[in-house]
């Protein structure tokens, strides 16, 4: 992206005269450390943002330098404090020192794509290997994309359609997570990198899962991803974020807002695979995951699913959450989560019923094992007016070794008599019994945790697209190596 | 030549605690034989310490299995050389289909045979022969293992099992417990039908109604952890007359 | 109430009356508990455990910590109708100080009962011991308020294997204007193998309004096996905030039934440890809320050592403007393999302005556990409903015979032949003024 000769000019007049005045070039590939004002305009002109949206991320930016202590610790989990001072805000899409070709890729990396079953064509581009050099499938993202553009379906990154559906990014953006909402939302909203938008008009219903394009090609998003997904009037659309293969980054925190409207009649699935590094075995590094996720279902009879699959980053705070708004919607979460060696994950979801007849069902499998934490945290609320609203709720736990820990916190408030809310949980360890029982039938006890743990999470992988959940049960098996002996 | 199991002075404790006070047995390839014993007596102890449960240890004695000694081999080594336990209670394994299952085992079995792998569709065509050959539904191939089975549908589901891993020893653990007339007779069929030349069987049971069925070449009666007493296909009759009392004395 | 002096200067004329004063660590440790206090201020839902339940309404009023402590002259007419069983021990309390003339606490055989105001040098140490330990301070700061103002209560210690009559405690709230504090601490022990019934009765004899600030702390051990239960039927104005904090030794036992339906507001937290490997606890806790009631139920139950095993079974009928609470912590620490959790929590909704808040929580560090909970929140299943009314029942009887039963197996499993008629003539008292009206399918 290349900035308009007016934009630079007008930048360069009023760098200058910043209080903290750091006068970068505008070329520059990284913005100094640390945020100020200057910091959030320097992200803003660089995308050459229209001015109400610098307004905006200026008082996103406002209200969280305001609450410098409202990092929130009501979580279970334990890191060291952040330095938001010691992070670089800004950084353009890498390019340099792309591999030429599969051969210079670090072959446990190959060997670990093996393992996931990542078709042969896609593991080029997923080692960064540049795209253009190696392969065709970028026509067949070209035929995607022609293919929706027939439909009217929009699907480019949120940094575009601030230009090109300024409408649609003005009426919506922080609609559903507000530039208030939590200290990390804010100050996502403040400095955010980059991301999707998806916009499926009316009627149409989108004929692919927005997943193998992506998963090629929208990487980089930086560590601060935003994304709005919008789903008119009888519309629908899978969406699939993320990847099964390992994700380096160098970045340490990643604070990441997504935002999802579906109006009456609209259904929109969102599907996450999170491997994020998650650390050494020593539980040194390892990336800080501070995700808020919501999706509105502000129409009548609208329905939102989430599911996911976390095995990576060392910390996740994370609560795909669905207001149910619209009369008759209906909400769903589904969820592994994986804490292996160090890990922590405080993960779980938020269903707010506030229109009538409305549903909701909660299910999270949370696998704990070596010294990982995993919580489920969930809150299901009844407001008054949502009358015969319907949530189950199934939350199990598996621990797998002495040293891990599995919790679960649910918290249901409910203030509507006809409304019918069921939670359950359990905590177990994989049985001596089954264990035995599938050594005996010639499975080694790799094989027969990676069996057990693969049944106890099929309710959620069978919710994951086809292809994604054949991946997704690899990733599992390989996140649970070194689980014996 | 050495029998295909050589049991011989067999001593093992569960937890500390000695059952098993020097049985000695041996089964022929070709052979079933069947061990009945009161409750109490070292039955299922037995059938763990030749699968190679883990709490199961075997204090002095050997046990050969095709003329090489087990007793140090992990449960899924003896799996994969042949040995097959048919559970008293077979383990319900939620969320995990029967047929990805047994496919899982049958590679297994079959790699460490230096036998290819079979594809989904080999493995198909093979269990559903398999099936009805056995008579039973093939809808037991997309239910969870063992998960909301009635108990003659798990013993079944065990028949099945050994059938499509076609072991050299199968261990059948007290099979017949639990099963009314008819599950008995078709889980009896089952056991008929994998009778062959180079395969030695145990049936372990506590009735000789199974006995009626699936007539064995021996009957050993267990008491108080050892062997007490051999005999033809009518040493059991006589045990259902008279009852184990004569030889828990004689223990 | 605006003359009402503050806190810390009620304390200040208080304390040389209370009793131990004079004892270097006890006044010492009541004005550190004061200190606490003062810091950290009334619990505010910022504090997680008490994210439920709001004391603004009553931390801004102004309460007299140190009520005189003459009551009204109640006789033995006004205590029988609260009293367990004829040929029950009891204690009574008016206004939070013991009346030795409306009490029944002869010594006998294995079993003990004095007032605080009697106890021994030991016995104040072991009264004195913090509560709540576990919690953070801001959530415990009302205990500290007790610990502060501590003024009577009872200590019960039961010896040796007899088979002992159960023993009441009775509080009786008889307020002579003003907004008294009974600050009120109790301490139940049973030695190695005892077993025994202990009841705790608090009732409000008139309207008006009062707050009783109650600990106490009971220690059981090996092989021991305690029966306990709380009825809280307080009046109609008054805010009952207790706390309970139960320590289990090697194979021991606890039952606690917890009934709660009176009070304008009302905090019920019980915390049980679980000390010594295969101790067992047995919580059941019935809720019924009418009106503008406010009712908490808080549990915490710590399973330090292996198998343990713990039940809870918890219930809630909210009727009209009330609002319930339940939360239940479980925690399994590291060394506490083979423990056996269990916990259900069940409410029942009777109007469109009532609410529940319900958290349970499990937090497990061993990996060789069963630990589960359950939370069901709801109206009567229509189905049954529409079953009775095929029958030829009338709905606000079907109605009326579903809520029953609803309750009517937590009652049933009250160990106890003299405490489950107790407790479920209390309970059909309020059954019996439920205003069920027809309300159409």
């Amino acid at each position: 992206m290349t900035a308009s000769p007016e934009t630079l000019e007008a930048l360069r007049a009023t760098a200058g005269a910043y209080k903290y005045g750091f006068v970068t070039d505008i070329e520059a590939e990284l913005a100094p450390k640390g945020l100020t004002e200057d910091t959030v305009r320097f992200i803003s002109a660089k995308k050459q943002e229209p001015e109400w949206l610098l307004e905006w991320r200026l008082k996103a930016f406002r209200r969280w330098q305001a609450e410098p202590n409202h990092e929130p610790h009501w979580a279970r989990l334990r890191y060291p404090k952040i330095d938001y001072q010691d992070i670089h805000y800004y950084a353009a899409p890498r390019r340099k020192e792309q591999p030429k070709s599969l051969d210079e890729v670090d072959p446990e990396l190959l060997r670990t794509y093996e393992k996931l079953g990542i078709p042969l064509g896609e593991r080029a581009a997923l080692a960064g290997v540049a795209v253009d050099a190696v392969f065709d499938s970028i026509s067949v993202a070209t035929t995607f994309k022609g293919k929706l553009k027939e439909l009217g379906v929009v699907l480019c990154p949120i940094s575009e359609a601030v230009h090109d559906y300024p409408d649609l990014v003005r009426k919506y953006l922080g609609s559903v997570v507000p530039i208030g909402d939590n200290f990390f939302a804010t100050l996502n909203s403040a400095v955010f990198s980059d991301g999707s938008f998806v916009y499926v008009p009316p009627g149409v219903r989108c004929p692919i899962e927005l997943s193998t394009y992506f998963r090629i090609n929208a990487r980089n998003t930086g560590q601060f991803e935003r994304t709005l997904i919008i789903a008119d009037k009888g519309s629908y659309v899978s969406y699939l974020e993320g990847c099964t293969a390992p994700m380096r980054d160098e970045n340490q925190l990643h604070a990441a807002v997504v935002e999802l409207i579906a109006l009456d009649d609209a259904e929109i699935r969102y599907a996450t695979v999170q491997n994020w590094y998650p650390g050494d075995k020593d539980g040194k590094g390892g990336i800080l995951n501070y995700v808020t996720k919501r999706g509105a279902c502000r129409g009548a009879r609208s329905r939102i699913s989430w599911a996911q699959v976390e095995t990576g980053s060392a910390i996740t705070w994370k609560y795909p959450s669905v207001l149910l708004q619209g009369d008759g919607s209906v909400g769903a979460f589904y969820s592994v989560a994986v804490t292996n060696n160090w890990q922590q994950a405080d993960t779980g979801t938020k269903m707010i019923h506030i229109g009538r007849n409305t549903r909701s069902t909660i299910v999270s499998k949370g696998i704990s094992l070596g010294h990982g934490q995993n919580t489920y945290r969930g809150l299901v609320r009844v407001q008054q007016r949502a009358e015969n609203a319907r949530n189950h709720s199934q939350c199990d736990s598996l621990l797998i070794g002495p040293n891990c820990g599995g919790h679960t916190v649910p918290y249901i408030e409910v203030k509507n008599r006809t409304a019918r809310v069921e939670h359950e949980a359990t905590t177990s360890k994989i049985g001596d019994d089954q264990l035995f029982y599938c050594r005996q039938r010639g499975l080694s006890e790799e094989e027969a945790v990676s069996t057990i743990v693969n049944g106890f999470c099929r309710e959620v992988l069978q919710k994951l697209p086809m292809e994604f959940a054949v991946e997704a049960q690899k990733l599992l098996s390989v996140s649970l190596e070194g689980s014996v002996g | 030549m050495t029998a295909l199991l050589e049991i011989q002075d067999l001593h093992a404790e569960v937890d500390g605690r000695a059952i098993l006070h020097g049985l000695t047995l041996s089964v022929p390839a070709g052979e079933v034989h069947a061990i009945m014993g009161p409750n109490g007596s070292g039955k299922s102890t037995l059938a763990y310490v030749l699968a190679g449960r883990d709490g199961y240890k075997v204090t002095k004695g050997r046990v050969l299995y095709a003329g090489r000694e087990i007793a140090a081999l992990a449960p899924e080594e003896r799996a994969r050389q042949g040995v097959f336990l048919a559970f008293q209670y077979p383990v319900e394994i939620p969320g995990v289909a029967n047929a990805s299952f047994l496919r899982a085992a049958v590679n297994a079995v079959r790699k460490s045979r230096g036998e290819p792998e079979l594809d989904a569709m080999e493995f198909l065509k093979l269990a559903r022969e398999t099936l009805k050959l056995l008579r039973i539904d093939e809808k037991f191939l997309s239910r969870a293992v063992n998960v909301g089975f009635s108990g003659g549908e798990k013993k079944r589901n065990e028949i099945f099992q050994m059938a499509m891993l076609d072991p050299r020893l199968a261990v059948l653990d007290e099979t017949d417990s639990g099963l009314d007339i008819d599950a008995l007779r078709i889980v009896a069929d089952g056991v008929n039908a994998l009778r062959r030349s180079d395969r030695g069987m145990l049936l372990i049971t506590h009735y000789q109604r199974l006995l009626s069925y699936v007539v064995p070449d021996r009957v050993h009666v267990l008491a108080k952890g050892r062997i007490v007493t051999s005999g033809g296909p009518e040493l059991a009759q006589e045990l259902e007359a008279k009852g184990y009392a004569q030889f828990e004395a004689a223990a | 109430m605006t003359s009402v002096p503050s806190i810390a200067d009620q304390f200040t004329s208080a304390r040389t009356g209370l009793p131990g004063a004079g004892r270097g660590w006890l006044d010492a440790l009541r004005r550190e508990a004061l200190e606490r206090f003062e810091r950290n201020g009334f619990p505010t839902p910022k504090v997680e455990t008490w994210k439920f339940t709001d004391l603004h309404r009553i931390a801004g009023l102004g309460f007299d910590n140190m009520p005189a402590a003459v009551g009204r002259a109640l006789t033995q007419a006004d205590i029988t109708p609260h009293r367990l069983a004829p040929d029950c021990r009891l204690a009574v309390f008016v206004n939070g100080m013991f009346r030795p003339d409306l009490s029944d606490v002869e010594r006998t055989e294995g079993l003990r009962i004095r007032n605080f105001a009697a106890a021994d040098e030991a016995e104040l140490h072991a009264l004195a011991t913090p509560p709540l330990a576990a919690l953070e301070p801001r959530a415990r700061s009302l205990a500290d308020l007790n610990t502060a103002f501590m003024r009577d209560g009872a200590v019960i210690d039961i010896e040796g294997c007899a088979a002992l009559a159960p023993v009441q405690l009775l509080f009786i709230a008889s307020p002579q204007g003003g907004r008294p504090v009974y600050h009120v601490r109790n301490l139940i022990r049973l030695g190695e193998h005892a077993s025994a019934t202990v009841v705790e009765t608090y009732v409000g004899h008139d309207s008006g309004a009062y707050w009783t600030n109650a600990v106490t702390r009971v220690e059981i051990a090996d092989g021991a096996v305690l029966r306990h239960c709380r009825l809280q039927a307080e009046g109609a104005a008054a805010v009952h905030v207790a706390a309970s904090s139960v320590r289990v030794a090697r194979a021991a036992t606890y039952h606690m039934f917890a009934a709660g339906l009176g009070g304008e507001i009302a905090r019920n937290e019980i915390e049980v440890e679980l000390v010594a490997p295969d101790a067992t606890a047995e919580l059941a806790g019935l809720t019924l809320a009418r009106g503008r009631q406010h009712l908490d139920t808080t549990t915490r139950l710590a399973h330090t050592q292996p198998h343990g095993t713990s039940r809870q079974q918890f219930r809630n009928v909210v009727d009209d403007h009330a609002h319930a609470v339940f939360q239940g912590a479980v925690t399994v620490a590291r060394d506490a393999q083979k423990t056996d959790a269990q916990q259900q929590s069940r409410s029942l909704l009777l109007s469109a302005s009532a609410a529940v808040d319900t958290k349970p929580e499990l937090e497990i560090l061993a990996d060789d556990v069963k630990c589960s909970h359950g939370a069901a929140i709801g109206d009567l299943e229509p189905e049954q409903l529409f079953y009775l009314r095929s029958r030829g029942v009338g709905e606000a009887d079907a109605r009326a015979l579903l809520i029953a039963a609803f309750i009517g197996d937590l009652v049933d499993g009250i160990e106890g032949k003299t405490v489950q008629p107790y407790i479920r003539r209390h309970v059909d008292a309020w059954l019996g003024d439920l205003k069920l009206q027809e309300r159409g399918a």
